[in-house]
């Protein structure tokens, strides 16, 4: 089961826009937590709920999914559960998400232009029938929201190019003490607090509006960065398959949530740690990593 | 960091569950609580995680230990205000020094000011609805209360 370009697949992006409005929609797929709410809308709590779980909660740097080593294996996870429900969706058990390959975009002279944002694909989600229903408040607080989605394309930061996913490649380790946004490796450089592109973090950047806030899978296209930040971490296992996940087990209690056999954080009722996640093929292989040899 | 030792939470494999016959199960809580329920297995097995402290207002803390020998905590305190309107605008210090904040939190600030600036430019929104709703104070998981 493949995942597909989103910008050389037609049908691929058509599909995923199709299963994303069925998962919105609360009458077919509701969250019953709150009135109102969608399955799309509980992935939007689940990763906003994840990002105010400090790990350990004595610092405010490392969360359970982010700053941390757990944030590929964490993401892979939630892709993973997403992609099922769209399965579900739409009916189709062959269906896998697509991914943007942001690098492509910023060769173009205008990246805004690309027909990823076209009314047919990613545009689509900035109609009325799209509301915003989980909203942050200035004190960090989810409220309950009834609003369009917001998008402020290149109105900050910048798409990273694909010489800045080369040269993160090129990191031989995943990561290293002390396990956060200061710590060298790979992850951290993919993650975006290393490195002079601020790979992952640039593109939320870059996509302003909903996507710079910790509840940034309101807007669709975090699926689509997302997976292909999870094709470029698929790159790097090829390249460097001697290089393990770290921290292990044993490692000291304070990496709770991040080591090779810890809980990722969930709300599922079940227990899927960074270990059961390493091998991507187990549940999809992508297109092509040409562009990432 | 300092952090004091818990017993290693044994991770056992636990089956998911089916909704409508193929869809897991979604948690039943308040997503708008003020903070949120943790799911269970948290709860039972980090408790330390779940409690948090509550202090009024954006506080961080930061805990270096210097080489030689001595640990140094750094307590830093906000008070924002805008247009003269208190402003409780959910703050955080990372392990380097820099701010950040759940309102941008994929982008660190070397001070509050350029945060606060950075918001008002591309994120005017979460402050108005701060002010619409009455000003809500920060949550305070984020803060490490002080023994």
């Amino acid at each position: 089961m493949i995942r597909k370009n989103v910008l050389q697949d037609e049908r691929a992006a058509a599909r995923y826009v199709e299963g994303v409005l069925a998962l919105k929609d609360p009458e077919r797929f509701p969250w019953p937590a709150a009135a109102g709410l969608s399955i799309y809308d509980f992935f939007v709590f689940w990763h906003a709920r994840s990002m105010m779980t400090l790990t350990p909660p004595t610092q405010s740097d490392r969360n359970a999914a982010h700053s941390g080593p757990a944030f590929l294996p964490w993401h892979r996870y939630m892709l993973l559960r997403f992609e099922e429900y769209l399965r579900s969706a739409l009916q189709d058990d062959d269906f896998r998400l697509p991914y943007w390959d942001w690098a492509a975009d910023a060769e173009r002279t205008d990246p805004v232009q690309s027909p990823l944002w076209s009314s047919e694909r990613l545009g689509r989600f900035l109609q009325s029938d799209f509301p915003v229903r989980i909203g942050m408040n200035a004190a960090g607080t989810l409220v309950r929201a009834d609003r369009a989605l917001r998008r402020s394309l290149g109105g900050a930061g910048a798409l990273p190019r694909r010489s800045d996913v080369l040269a993160a490649l090129q990191e031989s380790s995943y990561d290293s003490a002390e396990f956060n946004s200061d710590a060298p490796g790979f992850r951290n450089v993919l993650e975006g607090w290393i490195g002079p592109a601020n790979l992952h973090n640039s593109v939320h950047v870059w996509i302003g509006g909903d996507m710079q806030l910790a509840t940034s899978p309101n807007d669709p296209v975090f699926y689509l960065h997302h997976c292909n930040v999870d094709r470029i971490w698929s790159a790097w296992q090829a390249r460097w398959p001697q290089s393990p996940y770290v921290p292990p087990a044993d490692a000291p209690e304070e990496l709770a949530f991040h080591r090779l056999r810890d809980a990722l954080y969930t709300f599922f009722d079940e227990t899927v740690t960074p270990e059961d996640l390493l091998q991507h093929d187990r549940f999809y292989s992508y297109d092509s990593l040409a562009d990432l040899a | 960091m300092a952090v004091g030792k818990k017993k290693r939470r044994k991770v056992r494999p636990r089956p998911a569950r089916a909704q409508g016959g193929n869809l897991r199960a979604l948690p039943d809580l308040d997503p708008f609580a003020v903070m949120p329920p943790q799911p269970a297995w948290v709860v039972r097995d980090f408790p330390e995680y779940v409690q948090g402290s509550h202090v009024s207002g954006p506080v961080s803390t930061r805990r270096v230990s210097h080489a030689g020998g001595h640990e140094i905590e750094i307590l830093t305190t906000y008070s924002v205000s805008i247009d003269g309107r208190p402003a409780p605008v959910h703050l955080l210090v990372d392990s380097d020094g820099r701010l950040w904040s759940h309102l941008c939190p994929y982008v660190t600030f070397a001070n509050a000011n350029e945060l606060i600036a950075h918001l008002l430019a591309h994120a005017p929104e979460a402050l108005s609805e701060l002010h619409a709703e009455g000003g809500a104070s920060g949550h305070g998981r984020h803060a490490r209360e002080e023994a």
